[in-house]
């Protein structure tokens, strides 16, 4: 679980693989060095709306350090 | 999505022009940074290939081998290609590296295999640093590191620009994070640079002074003195050649020291606090208000003689200070300075110190000692003459016989002060809203004595907050009442964006009445 205001950025990587296949691989970091969140095999299209969405929710339920 | 569906109009035509590009454009580095940061691997190559030429030149013989004179067009095609492959892979990585300032986000785009697209918040921003090594020093170019909140490694390496374009678009990214109002009519406008004042400079002679007092040069003392007299004894010539590598060691650790800490300047903006400093490599640091999490002020045995002082700081995007002195250097405030310059930095680093008398507070905090009628009662009382510290109570003396009146703490209106130390002072304030969380830990030979240490957590950094031997009824207050004022203190702190809360205040924060700022700061 990682609380949508703990967020610091948001990754998407595409291998070479993914990307033939039309996949993406979202990552959230925070700022623990033990977050290990990520949603790997998303659509890459799925893929920029959940970082567009996941941004917009960390605006909403922002909480510093 | 493909990435390359991100919009990139704009991004084709090479360089971009410095400052003036529009919001949300694609932008490219600079055209020369992968062979800036790859000249080893080229180097490498060439040295490879003509380290056996350059060899037999030198000998006076022929260029090339005559066994291997019939494979050396092999040879040289062989070395072209892996030569032409290093020199493709860097234009392609140029040309796939890309990034974006829009809409409050940073973009980072990377990568021609594996490709990754990173996106952080602009109002996240830890600290911003513009780095000049050597060669790209020589070439104007600057690299931009952004700084989340992250463990350590900095989110975005935007290496390298054109320092002003460096410079301009860190204007450009504080100006959006402290929530500067933009201009309607021009929506793309490029952020003027904050104007700074600075505060003080490090004379180069105090750095070699501090470097030669240091704890490091005393253990060089004694290890010198130490294989003099073992050479001695046992009548060995040969013992010094093993002191070679150690002599060396010492140059190449002090160089680094003065190297990094060559002309350090403190600055003050209202993007928040300014840091250069460097001989070769130079760097610029800022850091935002409110970004500093701890601050330590301390002092070894031997600066005393001058009283010379180093104050170091946790922030959130610099991690651990590591064994690779990048570390270190970016986490130290002040590398060294006098009392005076100590207060004026900590009046930057908390413009409100939530204590009618800062100085007292401070300099108790310091230098203070408990004196004996404060100590007598038990539990102690805080005496007014020493900054309200309350101590390690009388009947734990036997724990630290030098240190019990020395060891404590005291809560300002926005901080938590602790002293320790009688040889090595150290003075640790961490401001309320940046505790993270705190632990009341207590041994078995403590609880004999019914004392506790206090534990305080905060981002990862040189600075550890931990209160020594505090009695234990103290102890357990102090864990309440610090919960409380954390609390209290982060309802206070409503948004990321540091100008809103200046304006939320009404004016910049409460000035504070110290003799030592000699010059009037703007606080924004």
């Amino acid at each position: 679980m990682v609380p949508y205001g703990r967020m610091q950025y948001v990754d998407i990587g595409a291998g070479p693989v993914e990307r033939g296949l039309g996949l993406c691989t979202l990552k959230l970091h925070t700022a623990s060095a033990g977050t290990n969140a990520q949603i790997p095999g998303l659509p890459a299209a799925e893929g920029a709306r959940l970082r567009e969405q996941l941004s917009a929710r960390g605006e909403a339920r922002l909480a510093g350090l | 999505m493909k990435p390359d569906a991100a919009p990139e109009a704009s991004a084709g035509a090479g360089a971009p022009d410095g400052g003036g590009a529009p919001d949300g454009a694609w932008l490219r580095v600079h055209p020369a940074s992968p062979f800036l940061r790859g000249w080893v691997v080229l180097a490498a190559i060439g040295f490879f290939f003509f380290r056996d030429s350059f060899e037999r030149m030198l000998q006076g013989g022929p260029l090339v081998d005559e066994r291997l004179a019939d494979r050396a067009p092999w040879l040289l095609l062989g070395g072209g290609i892996v030569l032409l492959l290093t020199v493709l892979g860097y234009i392609l990585s140029w040309f796939f590296t890309r990034y974006q300032v829009a809409e409050g986000y940073v973009r980072l785009n990377t990568g021609f295999v594996f490709k990754q697209q990173r996106q952080a918040r602009l109002d996240r921003v830890q600290a911003i640093d513009v780095v000049q090594p050597l060669l790209a020093r020589v070439f104007g170019l600057a690299e931009l590191k952004f700084e989340v909140a992250d463990a350590g490694e900095s989110a975005m390496r935007l290496a390298y620009l054109r320092m002003d374009e460096a410079r301009q678009l860190r204007a450009t990214i504080l100006a959006r994070a402290a929530g500067v109002p933009q201009d309607p009519a021009r929506p793309g406008a490029a952020a003027a640079e904050a104007p700074e004042d600075s505060v003080l400079t490090v004379p180069p002679g105090r750095l070699v002074g501090s470097l030669v007092l240091s704890e490091q040069s005393v253990f060089v003392v004694l290890g010198g003195a130490a294989s003099v007299v073992l050479s001695a004894l046992t009548e060995n010539r040969s013992f010094y050649l093993f002191l070679i590598p150690a002599v060396l060691g010492m140059v190449a650790a002090y160089w680094n020291s003065v190297n990094r800490g060559y002309n350090f300047t403190a600055a003050v903006s209202p993007d928040g606090i300014r840091l250069r400093y460097g001989l070769l490599d130079t760097q610029a640091q800022t850091l935002p208000p409110g970004r500093i999490q701890a601050l330590r002020v301390s002092q070894p045995p031997l600066w005393r003689i001058f009283g010379w002082y180093r104050i170091q700081i946790n922030v959130a995007g610099y991690g651990a200070a590591g064994g690779n002195g990048e570390g270190s250097s970016r986490t130290t405030l002040l590398p060294v300075g006098t009392f005076p310059e100590v207060l004026a930095v900590l009046s930057l680093v908390l413009p409100d110190p939530g204590t009618p008398d800062p100085v007292r507070v401070f300099t108790a905090g310091i230098h203070g000692l408990a004196g004996p009628a404060a100590v007598a009662a038990d539990p102690p009382v805080p005496a007014r003459d020493d900054g309200g510290f309350v101590t390690t109570p009388r009947r734990a003396r036997l724990l630290a016989p030098l240190g019990w009146r020395r060891n404590g703490f005291t809560a300002t209106d926005t901080a938590l002060l602790i002293r320790s130390g009688r040889w090595w002072r150290n003075l640790v304030v961490v401001p309320h809203q940046r505790t993270q969380s705190m632990a009341l830990e207590q041994g078995p030979l403590a609880r004999r004595f019914r004392v506790a240490d206090l534990v305080l957590h905060t981002t990862a950094g040189p600075v550890s907050p931990r209160l020594i031997q505090a009695g234990l009824d103290e102890g357990r207050a102090l864990l309440d009442a610090q919960a409380a004022r954390a609390r209290a203190a982060r309802q206070r702190q409503t948004s990321e964006h540091w100008l809103d809360q200046v304006r939320a205040l009404g004016a910049g924060p409460a000035p504070t009445d110290e003799p030592n700022r000699q010059d009037e700061q703007q606080h924004g």
